[in-house]
């Protein structure tokens, strides 16, 4: 049995299309890493054309002789210079663009020197500060504005939110966090909108499942972003329920990793598929399988060695498109990410578990491989039955488009009609439970799951198994 | 006979629907054997050999090789058994020995000698490591061949080993195989379109037509059968017919056909001499296994 299975897997591996295959995938590898490497530099509220587009106005307005005008865009045009020169992630650009252009905003509307002069004074105390880097200032400013308006708040929303605020500030002065664009920033900005969010939903119809089910990932996000704030992590991942937090937050090459097995599914899915959708009808459709049928073993043994042959070429991709990445990754961003915690949230007991790049991606590696193994033992069934090598491929990749639709479908009916459950598709992501989350459709279980799963399975490998058994071999 | 029966075949029976493809097929095959199966395009004979070798299921009959049944013990009945079914295909993409390596793994103790052995005794030994695409037909039936004899079975079941091979392969191959036979002790089935290589070598014979076996016996049997006849060259024709009279036809000016044993001659020609008629030569018609054939299966029907 073992000599059948190494002699499969010579067999793949003197094929040239699985090194384009190979090839392919490290070119698409190199463009998801570049095209992440260009998000991480989310687009800043002031950029070159805008400084270019006011210089212009400043120009124009000095020929115009307009002195006020002239006064306006010079400070517009200093105020934008300004943040040009520190940077678009750097604190002063917050202050320039939250506070400095509002005292510019007053500066012109009041009319008379002596106003003018109070605003003007304003303006060249925040530039000293801005230019000293004192963002500490600002900070007690602003939370002496939340602490007046608290004590003028008359309605409870307006002071839950009031609080979160005051709160905000507090972590930034206690753990000296100053404005910015940046993680730590992020997870601020996450924790205060998860906080509004939280209080919306109390509003609502706690009992029904979407919102509980949104109610847990807005939790989760809520430990996620106060473990992070009080732990001052800047660079770090969180990928546990909220995707909006996960997309805020910079890329890196660690990030990067634990996506490997969704971003490249197609292209996994497409490599094993395609192994399986050929390794018996292609034997079949070139003659070859009489010869293979004549040597000292039974069918079903020549069979289950081409099946542990998929097998073996499944893991061996998922190994090497991790190893693919990993390098890839290394090289674009830097190696250093991959040693860095990964924030989970726990749902069953709520609480925040810490685990390592290697742990995760075995968590997600699991999840996914019941889609992979059904897609795949798809292929080799309609390979063995039909021998049909187009067929074989096409239709699992089709699966993977309809297991769209039809998870759109049951998750409407399921309620209605218990039996859309007994669906494969809806069950062979396992990741819906990961971490204890409620699944996706209401009172499944991840053992339901994984029966229905291993019946499909059986049911594939059965007619594979039966079919190749009892086949006559035809004139070819 | 103390020789060992390898091959036996009984009453096989094979159905593809309604439609009787096999009807009742028995062939034997013992140590030395080399048996060659005839019939026409359509009469069964792929389907027999397939049947043989496991390839399709046997709707009634048995197979024993080597005493063991087919369909029962089927690992243990194929064990000794090599092969070339229809075409010699083998993985295209691979060079030949890469073919021959990977088939040597699938049998015990088949040493990197051996394979360098057989690819000797076929004449592949230059081209072995090439791609197989790259080879000619001849060339992938050599390699066809190698394979089958790889394991040294004492069953070879060839079917057409000898297509696309040029004359020279053809007389090389078939030294091959008697020598396999004589030394080896080995039992060949060996189909074949080409009758007259057949004839050349084959000990035993079987003529199938229509999914039934018609002839089943040794060769000089097939031979025998069919009468003797001799070739008279004489001046004459027309007197000469008229003189022998109902055993005698007309072949060519100047030539005619009797049918007469050996003995009779003397008499034919004294009878020819009497009547004036000049002879200037009489020998005996060569018959061959062609002719025997053609006979045995006129009018093969393809349904």
């Amino acid at each position: 049995m073992i000599n059948l299975i190494k002699n499969e897997l010579k067999k793949i591996f003197s094929k040239k299309a699985l090194y384009v295959v190979l090839f392919v995938t490290i070119g698409l590898c190199i463009t998801i890493n570049i095209m992440n490497k260009k998000n991480e530099h989310k687009s800043s509220r002031y950029n070159e054309q805008e400084a270019e587009m006011y210089q212009m106005q400043l120009n124009a307005a000095k020929e115009a002789g307009d002195k006020d005008f002239e006064r306006a865009c010079q400070s517009y045009t200093e105020a934008r210079g300004m943040a040009y020169k520190y940077g678009s992630d750097s604190w002063q650009v917050y202050v320039i663009a939250n506070k400095l252009e509002q005292v510019i905003n007053d500066m012109l509307r009041t009319e008379g020197t002596e106003g003018y002069n109070v605003y003007k004074e304003e303006y060249d105390r925040i530039v000293s500060c801005l230019e000293s880097d004192n963002w500490r200032v600002f900070a007690e400013e602003e939370l002496e504005d939340v602490n007046s308006q608290l004590e003028f708040a008359i309605d409870e929303e307006t002071k839950e939110s009031l609080k979160d605020q005051k709160q905000v500030l507090e972590w930034r002065l206690e753990k000296n966090i100053p404005y910015g664009n940046n993680d730590i920033n992020s997870y601020l900005n996450a924790w205060t909108t998860a906080k509004s969010d939280i209080r919306q939903m109390k509003t609502q119809n706690i009992s029904r499942y979407e919102n509980r089910q949104r109610l847990e990932e807005v939790e989760a996000t809520i430990a996620i972003c106060e473990y992070a704030i009080n732990n001052n992590i800047n660079e770090n991942v969180t990928k546990a329920g909220d995707s909006m937090l996960q997309w805020e937050l910079s890329s890196n090459a660690q990030i990067t990793l634990l996506g490997v097995f969704s971003d490249y599914s197609f292209f996994i899915i497409l490599a094993i598929v395609i192994i399986a959708g050929t390794i018996v009808s292609e034997e079949f459709n070139k003659g070859t399988i009489k010869l293979l049928l004549v040597r000292p073993y039974s069918r079903v043994k020549i069979l289950l060695a081409k099946f542990i042959t998929c097998l073996i070429v499944l893991l061996i991709s998922l190994i090497s498109v991790a190893i693919i990445q990993t390098i890839v990754g290394g090289i674009i961003f830097g190696f250093e990410s991959y040693g860095n915690e990964i924030v989970m949230y726990n749902y069953t007991n709520s609480s925040i578990e810490i685990v390592s790049t290697l742990q995760y991606l075995s968590i997600a590696a699991l999840s996914i491989l019941p889609e992979y193994l059904l897609l795949m033992t798809l292929a080799f069934t309609i390979s063995t039955a039909l021998t049909n090598t187009p067929m074989a491929i096409a239709v699992p990749l089709l699966g993977i488009i309809g297991a769209e639709m039809i998870n759109g479908l049951v998750l409407n009916i399921y309620r209605k009609a218990e039996i859309a459950l007994y669906f494969v598709t809806p069950h062979w992501d396992l990741s819906m439970y990961a971490f204890g989350k409620l699944p996706t459709y209401e009172g499944v279980t991840l053992g339901f799951s994984i029966s229905i799963c291993v019946i499909y399975f059986a049911i594939l490998l059965g007619i594979s198994i039966l079919t190749f058994k009892n086949r006559d071999i035809k004139n070819i | 006979m103390g020789e060992q029966k390898i091959l036996e075949c009984q009453n096989l029976r094979k159905r593809f629907g309604k439609k009787e493809i096999l009807k009742d097929v028995s062939l034997e095959a013992k140590e030395g054997d080399i048996l060659g199966f005839i019939g026409p395009n359509g009469a069964g004979k792929t389907t027999t050999i397939k049947l043989i070798l496991g390839l399709q299921k046997i709707t009634s009959g048995t197979v024993k090789i080597n005493g063991y049944d087919i369909e029962k013990e089927f690992t243990k009945a194929i064990k000794r058994v090599g092969t070339i079914v229809e075409n010699p295909d083998l993985y295209m993409y691979m060079s030949g020995y890469e073919n021959l390596k990977m088939i040597s793994n699938l049998y015990e103790g088949i040493t990197k000698e051996r394979i360098d052995e057989v690819v000797k005794l076929v004449g592949l030994e230059n081209r072995i490591k090439d791609k197989v695409s790259k080879y000619s037909l001849g060339m992938r039936q050599r390699l066809g061949i190698a394979q089958a004899i790889l394991h040294k079975p004492n069953l070879l079941v060839l079917d057409e080993p000898t297509n696309g091979l040029d004359p020279e392969g053809i007389k090389q191959i078939k030294d091959l195989i008697v020598k396999l036979a004589e030394e080896e002790k080995m039992a060949v089935l060996i189909s074949s379109h080409n009758l007259l290589e057949l004839e050349s070598f084959c000990t035993k014979i079987t003529i199938l037509k229509n999914g039934e076996v018609i002839e089943n016996t040794s060769i000089d049997k097939v031979k025998q059968d069919e009468d003797t006849s001799y070739i008279f060259e004489v001046e004459n024709e027309e007197k000469a017919i008229q003189t022998i009279k109902e055993k005698s036809k007309k072949v060519d000016k100047n030539t005619i056909e009797v049918k007469v044993n050996r003995e009779d001659v003397p008499e034919i020609i004294e009878k020819l001499a009497e009547n004036n008629i000049k002879i200037y030569s009489v020998y005996q018609k060569e018959s061959n296994l062609e002719d025997a054939f053609l006979k045995k299966i006129g009018g093969n029907v393809i349904d």
